[in-house]
């Protein structure tokens, strides 16, 4: 009985065929050797244009970048206090904010500002939110009352400005605290 | 070294090995050098990327498999809108004529492997080569390996079983076209 390596091995091809040829070979290799030529035949004209568009892309950056810096020195100042509703005191202002963030305002597209304090003032907002505790608190931007949230507990280091703004509205108002607020310290 | 040269390197100390790995894997020796041309000319296209070393010979086997597989899933799409039988247990007469009859059973068997586990199978049987070193040479598991192995073995048997002096009974109730089909 035959096993599977005997007849397989007994039908092997190779052993078959006509020897190759030099000349097959040699027509082989020219064919191989060919093709890496044609090749950089066809890759000339797109590593130019793949050039071209990468500078284009840099000088449209640069020049996007440009224009938002430019922009952004010509934005109002923008003022803010967070006070207390029925006595009208104000707790923290422009210059108790440390930063100023975009959040998911609570429709599509829109956006919130979440505003975080200095340490002096998270511990102003600290004492007067306790000791107001069952009242209104107003933020307000611009002499405009954008919330009015009860007191439920003391508020200290952040507070959330929703109101839904768009994003330029959003931007605006950021950048013209930041810049305000960096006056203030400016003059100190 | 350029393109060039790395290339005509990679011919000169490759190219008999392909072409034999490539006619065991091909219905005659024009389609083993188109494939063995196809290969290096896949080569030429990622020089840059294929491994130095012990690892380019591996490289260019797994391209050439790979372009055999392409072209045997297109000829198993072709095949399939014009079915044919291969003749698991026809006659075979005891001539000089049965010989011939033996070795075009015999790849025809081979046809209906995947090209990767038919690969498997010429370096393993014809080739003598050690499961371990088959693994390296195709970046595959030895498991995966032997499970192909024992699969092919298992699938040649039952085809070829009137070849080998054996018969197994499920021949008839399971073609082979279908079993391999079912992979």
């Amino acid at each position: 009985m035959k096993t599977l390596t005997d007849i397989l091995r007994a039908a092997d091809p190779l052993r078959a065929d006509a020897p190759r040829t030099p000349e097959a070979r040699d027509r082989l290799r020219r064919a191989v050797l060919a093709a890496p030529r044609e090749l950089r035949g066809q890759r000339k004209m797109p590593r130019m244009t793949l050039l071209a568009a990468a500078v284009l892309l840099v000088a449209a950056v640069m020049a996007a970048t440009f224009a938002w810096q430019h922009a952004s020195v010509d934005v109002a100042a923008v003022q803010f206090e967070a006070r207390l509703a029925e006595s009208g005191q104000t707790i923290v202002a422009t210059r108790d904010v440390q930063t100023a963030t975009a959040v998911p305002g609570t429709k599509p597209f829109t956006f919130g500002i979440e505003l975080t304090f200095t340490p002096e003032g998270a511990e102003k907002m600290r004492r007067a939110t306790q000791e107001h505790i069952g009242e209104h608190l107003e933020l307000v931007v611009d002499g405009k009352v954008v919330i009015a949230p009860l007191i439920r507990a003391a508020i200290s280091k952040s507070a959330t400005l929703s109101g839904d703004y768009t994003a330029d509205e959003t931007r605006q108002i950021i950048e013209g605290l930041l810049n305000q607020n960096l006056e203030l310290r400016n003059k100190k | 070294m350029n393109m060039d040269d790395r290339l005509g390197l990679l011919f000169g100390t490759y190219e008999d090995k392909l072409y034999r790995l490539a006619r065991r894997l091909s219905a005659n020796a024009e389609d083993a050098s188109d494939l063995v041309q196809d290969t290096f000319v896949r080569a030429a296209q990622a020089l840059s990327s294929i491994p130095s070393g012990a690892q380019e010979y591996a490289w260019l086997v797994r391209v050439l498999i790979n372009l055999r597989r392409d072209q045997w899933r297109k000829a198993s799409v072709r095949a399939r809108a014009a079915p044919h039988v291969i003749p698991v247990h026809e006659a075979v007469p005891a001539t000089a004529e049965s010989a011939l009859i033996a070795k075009r059973a015999v790849w025809q068997a081979l046809d209906t492997l995947a090209p990767r586990r038919r690969a498997i199978v010429v370096l393993a049987e014809i080739d003598g080569m050690p499961p371990a070193d088959i693994a390296s040479l195709l970046g595959v598991a030895v498991m995966t390996v032997r499970w192909h192995l024992s699969m092919a073995r298992r699938e040649l048997k039952r085809t070829l079983a009137d070849y080998m002096g054996e018969r197994h009974e499920d021949t008839h109730r399971y073609p082979a076209r279908r079993r391999s089909a079912a992979r």
